[in-house]
């Protein structure tokens, strides 16, 4: 059994995580330009469940991952694990967070070690967390290559010596090596083949059925989050705009971004196909944000008061928070584009 | 060799692998096979045939090469050859001295420079003080402080060479740590320590065998230099640089008594350039004709 079954029920939360990154100021006289890469960032994973970060690039979803994982340090904001805080300032805290929570990593080129054999990189977890006996460590290995669905004789290999597919099935076996109670999947398959890609979803699948696994999965694919996940939180410019339970935001966003990502995801069935999201412009630039609400500049939907105070989430229905001035209206409403579906009781 | 095999993730990189095999290989071969020669010949010419380097037969002096004496005699009527012999025990002995020291400092300062801020600008700046000066200029101040010897020319080339070796590791370093990969075992748990031991300062081990190479065959040419000012390893003691020091006077008389030495060290310098350069390619092809002294 995993850590998955402790008593409480929820593996993960994070609570306003900040992360600011500094741009210029290296010269005296010239001010040091704040970059809220991610501002405010708050969810809860329960035990066993898969929680998707949507969004689109440099809106945060990976810096949360690596400020989860301690990878880098959260100005402000703390996660808690199994209820617990995490101090990475702590050696013992760190360890419990790294045999709790590992990460499957985007690309399976850049993320194994070179020069290391396949056998060296999964040996080392074991070691530094001195899971097993130093004689143990080779059954061990063999165990988890085996459990990733490839045959013990990759152990002696280099990375280089594997395709894509082998070698994220090795990041996704060194991640299982503590068993953790949560990994975090940041576009595991987003490097892959297409025509590998599925297998890898089903082992991920498989692997979180027999393991009790959590998931966070951090994705831009849309038709892969719904297959995925139990809850979705969409990220836009460092904040989550919409959090939701996956059936409730895949029938009906509240947010116009959610709604405009949706529409532009595509369907493979033409009858459903609704009508290219209708975004404008560019994405706006963390150096200088838009007053009011970060999406605003883009929203089909802007008023005034977009433009004077930013939203904040509010609830909208059952484990549905929505940042957005016009969230009350968006339910079922025609004009956007969104998919056919809507929420019936907001019409 | 290994790290070059190991970059070859996806097709592309491979073909230039293999382009950069086939450019390297003549250099690695042809440099490799002099150098080889001339360090068996050092060590196992004396264990083979009876040589005497300083044995001193005045009626015999100044003899140009002949059936008798292959490569002549010199003022004192020593035999060049067996001079020669020797003369290679002592520069090559120096070289590798100051080479493995180098190597040695090079890493571990350069691994402190890497990882520690403090660390990096105290190292940083007194390389960078070093580097100022040009290095032959560096190297006589430094004999004549210390006093000629052989340790000291030893001293002299690793005080000399050792900031570019601190250079190259720092710069993989910085290069490496935020790496996927490194990022990747520190999230599984893999301490500061072994995270650099292990993950990233082997990344570094390809161009520091170029700077290495690259700074043997200086070492080479700063200890021959320094003996010819007379500010290395004191006579009789029959280093190439001693040689051509003492044969300056015979150089219209007897020519053949500088020429061998002469031709010793540029082969010598010569065959670990070539290495030098097909290491270089073969680690990374980008950096063609950038990197040496």
């Amino acid at each position: 059994m995993t850590a998955a079954a402790s008593t409480t029920a929820e593996v993960l939360s994070v609570h306003d995580l900040v992360r600011h990154y500094s741009l210029g100021g290296g010269l005296p006289g010239r001010p040091r330009t704040r970059v809220p890469a991610v501002d405010g960032v708050s969810f809860t994973i329960p035990a066993g469940t898969t929680m998707a970060l949507v969004g689109e690039s440099g809106c945060g979803k990976s810096t949360t991952a690596k400020l989860i994982l301690q990878l880098e340090r959260p100005d402000r904001g703390e996660v808690r694990l199994q209820g617990e805080r995490v101090d990475g300032a702590s050696r013992a805290s760190l360890n419990r967070l790294r045999r709790n929570v590992q990460m499957v990593f985007q690309d399976p080129y850049a993320s194994l070690t070179p020069h290391l054999r396949v056998d060296a990189i999964l040996g080392e977890p074991f070691k530094v967390h001195r899971i097993c006996k130093a004689g143990e460590i080779a059954a061990r290995v063999a165990g988890l290559i085996e459990s990733v669905g490839l045959s013990a004789d990759v152990g002696r290999r280099f990375p280089h010596e594997l395709s894509g597919g082998q070698r994220q099935r090795i990041g996704i076996a060194r991640a299982l090596a503590v068993e953790p109670a949560l990994v975090i999947c940041d576009e595991p398959v987003s490097a892959l083949d297409v025509s590998i890609r599925s297998q890898i979803v089903n082992l991920l699948l498989d692997l979180q059925a027999s393991r009790g696994l959590a998931y966070l999965f951090i994705s831009h694919d849309l038709g892969l989050v719904e297959h995925m996940s139990d809850s979705v939180a969409v990220m836009y410019l460092g904040r989550i705009v919409e959090t939701a339970p996956a059936s409730t935001f895949f029938a009906g966003p509240r947010h116009p971004y959610s709604a405009a990502l949706l529409a532009s995801s595509p369907t493979p069935d033409p009858r459903q196909r609704g009508r290219p999201a209708a975004l404008r412009g560019e994405i706006a630039s963390l150096v200088n944000l838009p007053s009011g609400c970060r999406f605003r500049t883009r929203c089909p939907l802007a008023i005034a008061r977009c433009a004077e105070s930013e939203p904040v989430l509010l609830p909208v229905g059952r484990g549905h928070l929505v940042a957005c001035h016009r969230g009350e209206e968006m339910a079922g409403a025609a004009a956007l584009p969104a998919r056919p579906r809507s929420d019936p009781t907001g019409g | 060799m290994t790290p070059a095999a190991a970059e070859a993730t996806t097709p592309s990189t491979a073909r230039s692998a293999l382009r950069a095999i086939r450019r390297a290989g003549p250099m690695l071969l042809s440099g490799g096979t002099v150098l080889a020669l001339v360090v068996l010949a050092s060590l196992f010419v004396p264990l083979l045939v009876e040589i005497d380097p300083l044995g001193i037969d005045v009626a015999q002096k100044l003899l140009p090469p002949s059936a008798e004496h292959w490569l002549g005699t010199d003022e004192f009527g020593r035999e060049v050859l067996d001079r020669l012999i020797i003369g290679a025990h002592i520069s090559l002995r120096v070289a590798f001295a100051a080479t493995l020291l180098t190597a040695v400092l090079g890493i571990a300062l350069g691994a402190l420079s890497g990882q520690y801020r403090l660390a990096d600008s105290i190292i940083g700046r007194f390389s960078d003080a070093l580097l100022v000066f040009p290095g032959f200029v560096l190297a006589i101040m430094i004999l004549a402080a210390l006093g000629p010897s052989e340790l000291n020319v030893v001293l002299a080339v690793v005080v000399l060479y050792v900031p570019r070796v601190i250079r190259t590791v720092r710069a993989s370093i910085i290069e490496f740590r935020s790496a996927d990969f490194v990022q990747a075992a520190r999230a599984v748990g893999v301490g500061d320590m072994r995270l650099l031991v292990v993950h990233i300062l082997p990344k570094s081990f390809g161009p520091v065998m170029v700077q290495l190479t690259f700074g043997f065959a200086w070492a080479i040419l700063v200890e021959a230099g320094l003996s010819f000012l007379g500010l290395g390893p004191p006579p009789p003691s029959p280093s190439w640089g001693n040689m051509i020091s003492a044969a300056r006077e015979f150089i219209r008389t007897a020519p053949w008594i500088m020429i061998a030495p002469g031709v010793m060290i540029t082969i010598t310098v010569l065959s670990l350039n070539l290495i030098g350069d097909g290491l270089r390619d073969l680690v990374d092809p980008r950096l063609q004709g950038k990197v040496g002294p």
